[in-house]
């Protein structure tokens, strides 16, 4: 083989082993998560109610970020196969998107704020910090758990043992109504979807964060749309919580509410 | 002397030539790829209440399903075909066709289900019996549905549609792990005669039942979203959901 093709194929290899190299080392950018520190302002409901919320709470497992992906199980897998991120993705421990029929969001994961939270939005504080991959995010997904130590709780805590804690007034009629919800999600239950439409760069600097909307901003309901408190049996403050037959249908209302993403969002607040 | 640069094009036509040969025989020599439907146990034996959270087993006395559109090593199937998964096929699922197709990896297909018509029983834990009869007529196409076959002359592979009936009892839209019952739907029985009807299931809410980000009103809503979910590939194979009610 002549000197000149030979070194044009040593020259075709190091050119492949650089490419696969600057795919492989995607630049990471480390974010701090915060909660959202905006009130929330009070909301009408679907029947009339003025809803104001006092407290605003949730426990979970943690919070990943995805950039755009299939929808399905193995579409997601043929985009994960297929995909530059992947051995960086492994390269940082993070888990991709799963999916299983039923899972209408997809989305691979190319971001995490690792470990257990508890997000106050009456007393927000910082969650920790993210590590992201360079790249245009479209969605934030987080794990809901039953609050326990894991999130700094203690036993004597209102979100110990629960998702989500709302604390709040309904007022109709010159009538108030205090309550109190406390919302349990399945096991592993994941919210999807969260939007969260942000390019990352390594110049990008600022804080993610993550913010509870008492109305969705897109379809405009309220988590308590279908709540008629008045007819809650009224004690002090009506507690809405699983296993009381009275409280069940407003109960099951609130917590298919919330555990959907159209209430949350991420968004990065430039310094 | 030669020079070896000039023996470089003849050998490429050379190795070129043998490559088109190989791929000549493997065109020639195809292999099969037997297309069936198989309702599993769930359909041709049951529910049994061991399996469901509340304590109710079900039967199908029907469960029918329209087969079109099935493309898998380049072939499709010659029209579409109904096939009652209740019938017992001893494991075996229900053959709808054999593709003749050139041997090699096969790692994806599709296929769609429509016109579903499922007629059963559902019995309670307190011996309370429910008759119902749905139907889903829409077609429901899947698919990129991974499968992980090799075709050769002397094993056929399997493109094996199968349907997963305890999906139609499931919680959660959401869940990787959902918990099944029939319950809610003979609480659904507003009129309480023993038939819970698409009407009754319309009116009815889905309680505790898991949409996830989906708004689902009612639990004819919510049975028509899991049904998309029936279809599968080769026993837990996943697929694309392309269609909706």
């Amino acid at each position: 083989m002549s000197a000149p093709r030979s070194s044009a194929i040593l020259l075709f290899f190091a050119s492949l082993s650089v490419a696969c190299e600057a795919a492989q080392e995607a630049p990471r950018v480390q974010l701090e998560v915060v909660v959202d520190a905006r009130p929330l302002a009070p909301e009408i409901n679907a029947l009339g109610y003025e809803i104001t919320l006092d407290g605003a709470r949730l426990a979970s497992r943690g919070l990943v970020f995805t950039v755009a992906g299939e929808a399905s199980q193995s579409g997601a897998l043929a985009a994960s196969a297929a995909s530059p991120w992947r051995y960086a993705l492994d390269l940082l421990g993070l888990r991709r998107a799963h999916a299983h029929p039923g899972h209408y969001q997809g989305g691979e994961v190319t971001g995490a704020l690792e470990g257990a939270f508890a997000a106050d939005w009456f007393a927000p504080t910082s969650l920790g910090q993210a590590t992201l991959l360079g790249g245009v995010y479209t969605a934030a997904n987080f794990t809901l758990a039953r609050g326990d130590a894991a999130q700094g709780l203690s036993s004597a805590d209102p979100l110990w043992g629960h998702a989500m804690w709302l604390r709040g007034v309904a007022r109709r009629d010159g009538q108030a109504y205090p309550f109190e919800a406390r919302i349990d999600a399945p096991e592993d239950r994941e919210v999807v979807g969260i939007p969260f439409k942000v390019e990352i760069t390594p110049q990008t600097v600022g804080q993610l964060s993550l913010r509870f909307h008492l109305r969705d901003p897109y379809e405009g309901k309220t988590p308590f749309d279908g709540v008629d408190f008045a007819a809650l049996p009224l004690t002090d403050v009506i507690q809405i919580q699983a296993g009381d037959e009275d409280v069940e249908d407003a109960y099951n209302f609130i917590r298919r509410e919330v555990m959907q993403h159209d209430y949350f969002s991420v968004e990065l607040i430039k310094d | 002397m030669i020079k070896r640069s000039t023996l470089i094009v003849p050998m490429a036509l050379f190795a070129l030539g043998l490559l088109y040969g190989c791929d000549d025989d493997q065109k020639a020599e195809r292999g099969e790829v037997r297309v069936s439907i198989y309702g599993e146990s769930f359909i041709e034996d049951g529910i049994p209440a061991d399996e469901t959270a509340d304590g109710w087993s079900v039967t199908f006395k029907k469960f029918s399903v329209t087969i079109d559109q099935v493309s898998v090593g380049g072939e499709t199937l010659s029209s579409p075909k109904t096939v009652d998964l209740t019938q017992k096929s001893n494991g075996e699922g229900h053959l709808l066709e054999v593709f003749k197709v050139g041997q090699g990896a096969l790692t994806e297909g599709s296929y769609s289900l429509s016109d579903i018509q499922i007629e059963g029983e559902a019995y309670g834990p307190a011996s309370e019996r429910i008759v119902f009869n749905w139907s889903f007529p829409s077609a429901i196409h899947y698919s990129t549905c991974h499968i992980d076959e090799r075709v050769t002359t002397d094993t056929p592979a399997a493109f094996q549609i199968t349907v997963h009936a305890d999906h139609l009892l499931y919680d959660s839209l959401v869940s990787t792990s959902p918990g099944l019952g029939f319950q809610a739907f003979a609480d659904a029985d507003a009129d309480q005669d023993g038939v819970v009807t698409q009407a009754e299931l319309a009116a009815a809410d889905i309680g505790a039942y898991d949409p996830g980000n989906e708004d689902v009103e009612g639990l004819w809503a919510w049975l028509e979203a899991l049904s998309l979910t029936l279809g599968h590939i080769n026993g837990e194979g996943h697929c694309h959901i392309d269609a909706s009610h």
